[in-house]
């Protein structure tokens, strides 16, 4: 198994945003984007993803109905709403800022300062 | 929730299978990466503000757990709170059937009831039938109006006649009220057309009673009065009538009257004022307009018949929902007064339930502590006993809604309601009993979870220190004097009833009311003319005077202390007169007042010889002489009846002593009497039987000496002067029963609250008083320091008590009778029964302190 990397806090809820922006999703299926996208770089604890799901379905971030899965089981699917998706582009550009912040200060070397 | 988890784990075991692993293992494997379920479940919840359910849930399991494990003190509370819902849910199903409940019909609030108001005599109810008619001609304000009399003819159905209770009504009756048939048809305004139909409509209960509820009943032939009518149909079970409590058996269209009662017709009649009128308003039209438009037409009503110059002047439109108001007006104070009482009960209920908790929460103060210190907060603890309460009072409330049935049948009973008349448990009653037993809960709750939330910490955790702190005692003393005013109170109160009703049952009657019983009759129902009625009276008289079981007996048009009373105005010999409201009076036969018992003070008795064609002649009593004939001699003086029916011609002979008429609360009427043998029409009377021994083998052996003359005559209203009595006190001894039980329920509460109080201190100073006994105080004197310690309590409660008591009874006045609201006795006999029980309540504890063996407690 590859390397994997434990989630940031707060950063959860960005990765649901961004995997549920693709198409809807069951929550097994968020889990499994998220791993397939991040190469099985991301590991999400499967406790964890649920409560927040409802976190963000609370918000109004994202909504769910009920339809059949792939092999043809009842599954609970999430769609991104309009209000998720301005969060979503919101936190990607915040989050964009973010990184590149950290990678100038992490990969500053004494020539820099 | 589940259903996703389900499909989480399903998914993932499916994805693992794929991947090579045997099924059992896949799904072991699933289930372990997720994780604990319940811990997501509640996350996933606290997320969506719905955490506290599990919260509840736990303070549930927790609070039922604290029940199982002290099933005693559980089982006192259950038991008590029962107590109290169950009682105040039975009070008010009374409330609820008698005040609250509207008539079972069609869209009962549209309903209006017309009344009529002059300065004179108050309010009436009655209208004349053309009034009626014009009503019900183009009507822009209602959309039906409808009329009723009541009526109580003999009915023969192939038996011995029997008297019933029966109603006149319009064709439209039924639809106006829209009430459907039980069986047949109901009226039409077809069957009100004169001389159409002969139809009759007998109630459910009758059909049931009469018919056993025999549906080839329609169509059957029956004699009301001896008229053959026709059943055609058979009203629903749960409609009795306009007037709640009152059960009409028959009812006929109105434009038979005539032909029932062999008299002349009252329907053209502008002056007979004999009908009850209600009405459906319009949609969309208010009774303040339906007033104004109606209040017209009676203007018009008025001006077209001017000779009617005694009619009222006023037109009152009154809400009609309930129905004619008349069991409401009779009832509504003593409901009233009974609801306060059993809410003082619940008071006392909430309490001692309440004691009990907060001496229980003094022993689980190391529990709130250690809970408190392991970072509960204080809220949840005091959800947590609120949780603890309202579980034991949702059990209280459910034993006291099955309680409070019972309890409904035996007030039924005590009221002598009819078994027709069913007090239902409805919504109303359901959400009342929800609504109490929640409030319960919450009142006995909350003062000792308050108390709880603010232990001090450090104090409590450590063992051993005194756990009876300053202000809870005094907390614990006051809850003990709101007890004992209460209890005291409500005694107070159930002894001013018990008094009352007492005094009206031993009342100084004026007669003599042992051994006197009564019948009535009417041989004109049953075929006889004015001319042969005289015949068939004097013959019962003869044969019923000889029987060996009769004393004496007279006739009379007035039944004694029946509530009835007949005014007909007064002319005297000096041209002076009263007629608004003017004296009451009746016509007697010879011997009327040697049979019951009513002593004349001067003159004579009437004797067979003041006949039709004798001198009329009268007797009046005190009150009428004081009231009317003034200084002088009264003997000799004339009188007659008032209005236009001439002079006075009936010279007086006799005065009597004052007694009860009508009503066992009379006082001071003046009344005057002539023999019925000069009534120009006689037709009903009323034989006042005196009995040698027992009153009830009299009225089986006058039963059938009538009998005996004709048996085709009913003899209906029998009873003896006693069950008359006890149906005038109806209300009172409802009240008095109900109350003595309250009171009763009040004090035991009291007493169990107070001996709860001193057991539970004096068990938490054992250590204390053992010491103070090892160093040399008395049994004597610990009982004194023991007992001394609530003598101020219960001083400061009974005089509370008083003093509430004394207030309270003074809204009480219209119901004592012979009685001051402060009555001394009462309030002497009751502190002294409260004192008495609550000292031994207080002392039964305290002695067992006293026999503390101080070598064992110290050790």
């Amino acid at each position: 198994m590859a390397t994997t990397t434990e989630l940031l806090q707060g950063t959860l809820d960005l990765l649901i945003l961004k995997a549920v922006s693709l198409g809807p999703l069951h929550g097994y299926g968020v889990l499994l984007r998220i791993q397939q996208i991040s190469r099985d770089k991301l590991r999400i604890q499967q406790g964890s993803l649920y409560p927040a799901l409802y976190r963000l379905e609370t918000q109004g971030l994202i909504t769910s109905e009920w339809g059949e899965s792939e092999n043809r089981r009842k599954a609970k699917y999430y769609r991104l709403t309009a209000a998720g998706r301005r969060r979503l582009t919101d936190e990607q550009a915040y989050w964009k800022r973010f990184s590149e912040a950290m990678a100038l200060v992490l990969d500053a070397s004494p020539g820099d300062i | 929730m589940d259903a996703e988890l389900r499909f989480h784990l399903d998914a993932r075991t499916d994805d693992l299978v794929a991947s090579g692993l045997a099924p059992a293992e896949a799904r072991r494997r699933a289930i372990e990466e997720f994780g604990d379920p319940l811990r997501w479940k509640e996350q996933g919840r606290e997320v969506r503000g719905v955490g506290w359910i599990d919260g509840i849930k736990a303070d549930l399991r927790y609070g039922l757990r604290m029940m199982m494990q002290s099933p005693g003190f559980a089982a006192a509370a259950i038991l008590s709170m029962a107590i109290g819902i169950g009682a105040n849910t039975a009070i008010f199903s009374l409330v609820n059937s008698v005040l609250l409940k509207p008539l079972p019909v069609h869209d009962p609030e549209s309903l209006i009831l017309l009344a009529v108001s002059s300065d004179q005599s108050g309010l009436g109810s009655s209208f004349p039938y053309p009034f009626y008619l014009d009503l019900r001609e183009a009507n822009e304000a209602l959309s039906g109006v409808l009329a009723s009399a009541s009526m109580g003819p003999s009915l023969e159905a192939g038996g011995p006649p029997e008297q019933i209770d029966g109603e006149l009504v319009s064709g439209n009756y039924f639809e106006v009220l829209g009430v459907q048939p039980h069986l047949g048809r109901l009226f039409t305004d077809n069957d009100e057309r004169a001389g159409v139909n002969r139809v009759a409509v007998i109630s459910y209960g009758y059909w049931h009673r009469r018919f056993g509820g025999d549906p080839h009943v329609i169509g059957r032939s029956i004699r009301l009065n001896r008229l053959p009518v026709t059943i055609i149909g058979v009203s629903p079970p749960s409609f009795h009538g306009i007037e709640p409590g009152a059960l009409p058996s028959v009812r006929v269209p109105i434009t038979l009257e005539a032909e029932m009662h062999g008299s002349a017709s009252r329907l053209d009649s502008a002056g007979n004022w004999w009908l009850q009128i209600m009405g459906r308003l319009q949609p969309g039209i208010t009774r303040a307009q339906a007033a104004d438009a109606l209040d017209r037409r009676y203007d018009s009503f008025r001006a077209q018949f001017p000779g009617q110059k005694d009619s009222p002047e006023r037109l009152e439109v009154l809400d009609g929902s309930g129905g004619r108001p008349t069991i409401r007006k009779r009832f509504s104070l003593a409901l009233v007064i009974l609801t306060v009482l059993v809410a003082i009960v619940l008071g006392l209920v909430c309490l001692n339930v309440g004691n009990l908790m907060l001496a229980r929460s003094t022993t689980r103060q190391r529990e709130m502590s250690l809970r408190l210190a392991l970072g509960a907060g204080r809220l949840r603890i005091v959800r947590q006993l609120l949780v603890e309460t309202l579980i034991l009072a949702t059990a209280g409330g459910a034993l006291g809604l099955l309680l409070s049935g019972w309890c409904v049948d035996v007030m039924a009973r005590l009221a002598d309601v009819p078994s027709d008349i069913r007090i239902p448990t409805d919504f109303r009653v359901l959400g009342f009993a929800t609504l109490v037993t929640f409030l319960t809960g919450m009142l006995c709750g909350l003062a000792p979870a308050w108390s709880s939330a603010k232990v001090d910490l450090v104090g409590a955790l450590k063992i051993g220190t005194s756990q009876v702190t300053g202000r809870r005692s005094i907390a614990r003393s006051a809850l003990v004097a709101g007890q004992i005013a209460l209890s005291l109170a409500l005694l107070i109160g159930a002894g001013l009833f018990a008094r009352t009703l007492f005094n009206l049952r031993h009342a100084g009657f004026g007669f003599q009311a042992e051994q006197l019983a009564l019948l009535s009759m009417n041989p004109i129902l049953a075929g006889y003319s004015r001319e042969n009625v005289r015949g068939f009276y004097a013959d019962v008289l003869e044969r019923v005077s000889a029987l060996p079981t009769v004393e004496s007996a007279a006739f009379g048009v007035m039944p004694l202390l029946d509530g009835n009373m007949w005014g007909s105005g007064l002319v005297l010999d000096n041209g002076q007169g009263d007629d608004r409201p003017g004296p009451t009076r009746n016509a007697v036969g010879p011997g009327f007042f040697r049979t019951t018992g009513l002593p004349l003070k001067e003159g004579r008795d009437f004797t067979a010889a003041d006949t039709a064609t004798g001198e009329p002649v009268a007797i009046v009593n005190e009150t009428f002489v004081r009231r009317y004939l003034g200084e002088g001699p009264a003997l000799g003086r004339r009188i007659g009846p008032g209005g236009s029916r001439g002079p006075a011609r009936h010279t007086i002979v006799g005065v009597t002593r004052d007694s009860k008429i009508a009503n066992v609360r009379d006082a001071e009427i003046a009344f005057w009497y002539i023999p019925y043998a000069q009534l120009t029409n006689v037709s009903q009377l009323t034989l006042h039987v005196r009995a040698r021994h027992s009153p009830e083998a009299a009225l089986r052996d006058v039963k059938a000496a009538i009998a005996s003359v004709d048996s085709g005559v009913t003899v209906f209203r029998t009873g003896t002067m006693r069950q008359q009595i006890e149906d005038q006190v109806q209300v009172e001894r409802l009240l008095a029963t109900l109350a003595a039980v309250f009171a009763a329920l009040a004090v035991a509460l009291a007493s169990l609250g107070l001996y709860g109080v001193v057991s539970y201190t004096t068990s938490a100073r054992t250590r204390e008083i053992g010491v103070r006994m090892a160093l040399g105080a008395t049994p004597r004197a610990i009982l004194r320091m023991i007992f001394g310690q609530y003598v101020p309590a219960i001083v400061a409660g009974a005089a509370a008590g008083v003093a509430v008591a004394s207030v309270a009874a003074r809204r009480l006045q219209p119901l004592l009778y012979d009685l001051q609201p402060f009555d001394a006795p009462t309030l002497l006999a009751a502190a002294t029964i409260v004192g008495a029980v609550t000292t031994f309540a207080a002392i039964l504890p305290a002695r067992r302190a006293a026999r503390i063996n101080p070598a064992l407690t110290l050790q």
